[in-house]
């Protein structure tokens, strides 16, 4: 019988100010960016690099590889304030969150020596291949696939949706080793794939917005070398899934609409009408919510638990409150908009289509609930 | 993931409900009688002096634990003033006075008015009203305003709320107050109207828990088309999204119950607003999910969602509170809304 959600309360410890404080120090130096509300919007090498000066990237990781073995609840500060700011963290965001715990916990010695400390250093970028033409959400009929040769494997095939593959170094990406089975989830491993390598074609799709940020790839005879798989092969299924705490329960999916509850606030401070207020306290009220849900789940996540369900259940709710903040708002318009009102708001509206749809599909977020409430 | 009193607190109690509190007492109770055994129980362990000092006849606690109790008390739709007696001892204790255990509320929006040997006026529609032994209410005596406390003597027009609850007019002509408790402030009004709402999101945030718990184990079991509700995604997701709400009313009532004292007022405003806005999605979904069968009154999930749809009016709606938390980001004067958030924790 389902016994309830771990959202054990759980608050950020007041040592970490300073943190912050530095955090904010440093986006107040950085001004050759304008700030937008989604994290997949911006992108800039050169932002990654000064962040990664500071020593905010990988900043949880072992010190033998760079990092400073910081908490998650200091990187919780950093990734919020970063968000918050409209920071242009899209290149090394995937790495940071992603990729590299990914090889802390499977990767072999080799590949941790050679991958985190360029990620650390703002170096190196990654890119997550999982969706393909003909899979998305049902992520088991996967058909890129690698057949072996001497020394490693030759990869066919091609993935989707592949946000940053146009700037970014390397792309850890799902593929079949052995054919399908009964077993729909054997079979599958985790390839590092040097976006430049020979036989990788990156094809660029232009997203609603009219802006390019994914991807098609092509992958035409890639030759992998046994170094560059990740784990063991054959296990890449059960790999794909222990990512997804980190990727389901971080700030970004419930900030995404965060620049336009600002410049409202703004836009009313001084002639809000009753509606206004009341609406403007309705939002800050999930947001705050919210935001102590995600802040558990990164204590549960210090303690070495992986909340999965509860880190579904924060992306859903976290999705359904980024929809809500530009639909509800555009119908008590402000009196006095600031200059930026009307951009981030229409900007929030033409990204908020993807917001149910990357890291996992409101639809399979809420079968995974299901599945934790004990319905499946 | 609650402190070692309040885990104390919901175990005991739990049991304690869960042996008293069965839908033959409730529907008797919505009848029209008083749970007297229950009550006897509740006095016994010492609840109703939950949270207040010796000096105050209680043995301790804290509001914490208050709000852990009521918890559970949400949880089994317990039909009984317990939130009422609990934030009358409030006031009494604030006021200097001993907490006492028999039935009782403070009412708030009416006046009475006369002196200290004489009050008249009338209580309309008071929740509980004829099963009260006293309520303390607001009087101007001989020009000031003074809390004072009056046993209920007269009443009328006893009906019933949406929960079911009773409620009666009570009347006092020339009525002698049991004490004059001292005199009204502002900040007594703010501490029960947060004091109420605090409680009244721990009620809400138990009977949300409890509907889900009951939806799912009847979906579990119930089979349709061959096979378990359960199966069909359509009932997957509605819960999923149900399991959503639930959660975030959870934590923001574990918000309130970690915090050593009183929580915050801007705290209490979250808790009602979310967990109040919470109830519309959560009792539309367990409903629909439960078919008929949880439209009947035999079935006890309606025991919990009256009271949700009751406890979501009951000391300030969401709007109410959605207004003074925006008021209060508004109101500061240059302070960007991040930084308001961030210092809040």
């Amino acid at each position: 019988m389902f016994q309830g959600m771990n959202f054990e309360a759980a608050t950020l410890p007041q040592e970490y100010d300073q943190l912050r404080q530095e955090v904010r120090a440093f986006l107040a130096t950085e001004k050759d960016w304008l700030p937008n509300s989604d994290f997949n919007t911006g992108a800039s090498p050169e932002f990654s690099r000064r962040l990664a000066a500071k020593g905010w990237i990988g900043m949880t990781w072992p010190k033998a590889y760079g990092g400073a073995e910081r908490s998650f609840l200091e990187r919780y500060i950093v990734t919020e304030e970063l968000l918050a700011a409209g920071a242009p963290v899209g290149c090394h965001w995937i790495a940071d969150r992603q990729s590299g715990p990914l090889l802390l916990k499977f990767g072999s010695e080799e590949q941790r020596e050679k991958f985190l400390p360029a990620i650390i250093a703002g170096e190196i970028f990654f890119s997550i291949g999982m969706s393909e033409p003909d899979s998305g959400s049902d992520l088991a009929s996967i058909r890129t696939q690698a057949t072996r040769v001497d020394g490693g494997w030759l990869l066919n095939g091609s993935k989707i949706w592949t946000s940053g593959a146009h700037h970014n170094h390397y792309m850890v990406t799902l593929v079949r080793t052995e054919p399908a089975s009964e077993n729909r989830h054997a079979g599958m491993s985790q390839f590092i794939v040097p976006i430049q390598a020979e036989g990788v074609t990156v094809r660029g799709i232009e997203n609603l917005a009219g802006e390019s940020d994914f991807n098609q790839i092509f992958f035409d005879d890639v030759f992998i070398p046994d170094e560059l798989v990740v784990g063991e092969p054959g296990n890449g299924w059960a790999q794909v899934m222990s990512e997804l705490a980190y990727e389901r329960s971080g700030p970004e999916r419930f900030l995404s609409a965060f620049r336009v509850l600002l410049e409202y606030g703004r836009s009313i401070k001084d002639n809000a009408t009753a509606e206004q207020t009341a609406l403007y306290g309705r939002l800050i009220a999930h947001l705050m919510v919210l935001r102590r849900m995600s802040v558990s789940v990164a204590n549960l996540l210090q303690q070495g638990i992986m909340p999965n369900t509860e880190a579904a259940l924060i992306k859903e709710l976290g999705n359904a409150y980024e929809r809500l903040v530009p639909e509800a708002i555009r119908m008590h318009p402000p009196k006095t908009p600031t200059a930026d009102y009307a951009r981030v708001l229409n900007e929030c509206i033409l990204h908020a289509p993807s917001f149910t749809l990357r890291g996992g599909t409101r639809e399979i977020l809420r079968g995974m609930i299901a599945r934790g409430l004990g319905l499946r | 993931m609650h402190s070692e009193s309040q885990q104390l607190i919901i175990d005991s109690v739990g049991k304690l409900l869960s042996d008293h509190v069965t839908p033959a007492l409730i529907e008797s109770v919505e009848g029209g009688d008083f749970a007297a055994d229950l009550w006897s129980e509740l006095v016994n362990q010492g609840l109703l002096l939950l949270g207040l000092d010796e000096a105050s006849g209680g043995y301790g606690g804290t509001f914490g634990d208050q709000l852990a109790l009521l918890r559970e008390c949400g949880r089994h739709a317990v039909p009984a003033p317990v939130s009422q007696t609990l934030l009358a001892n409030h006031l009494r204790s604030t006021l200097g006075q001993q907490g006492l255990t028999t039935p009782s509320a403070v009412i708030d929006g009416t006046v009475l008015s006369g002196s200290s040997e004489s009050v008249s006026g009338e209580l309309r529609d008071v929740p509980w009203g004829a099963m009260l032994s006293s309520v303390l209410v607001q009087a101007e005596l001989e020009g000031a305003s003074r809390w004072i406390e009056l046993p209920v003597s007269k009443f009328s027009d006893q009906g019933t709320n949406i929960a079911g609850e009773p409620t009666a007019t009570l009347s006092f002509e020339d009525a002698v107050p049991v004490t004059v408790l001292g005199s009204v402030s502002e900040q007594h009004l703010r501490e029960l109207l947060h004091r109420g709402a605090a409680m009244h999101s721990a009620m809400m945030a138990g009977a949300l828990e409890q509907a889900l718990q009951i939806a799912v184990g009847y979906v579990l079991e119930r089979k349709q088309f061959g096979q378990p509700l359960a199966k069909f995604q359509a009932i997957q997701h509605q819960l999923a999204v149900m399991a959503t709400e639930v959660a975030a009313s959870t934590r923001s009532v574990d918000q309130m119950q970690m915090t050593e004292g009183v929580p915050s007022d801007l705290d209490v405003a979250i808790a009602k607003a979310r967990v109040g806005e919470a109830v519309g999605l959560s009792t539309d979904t367990a409903h629909q999910v439960m078919g008929a069968m949880g439209y009947t009154r035999e079935h006890h999930l309606n025991y919990l969602t009256r009271r949700l749809w009751l406890w979501r009016d009951q000391f300030g709606h969401e709007t109410f509170w959605q207004s003074e938390i925006g008021n209060h980001f508004l109101s500061a004067n240059q302070v960007d809304l991040w930084t308001q958030i961030t210092d809040l924790s």
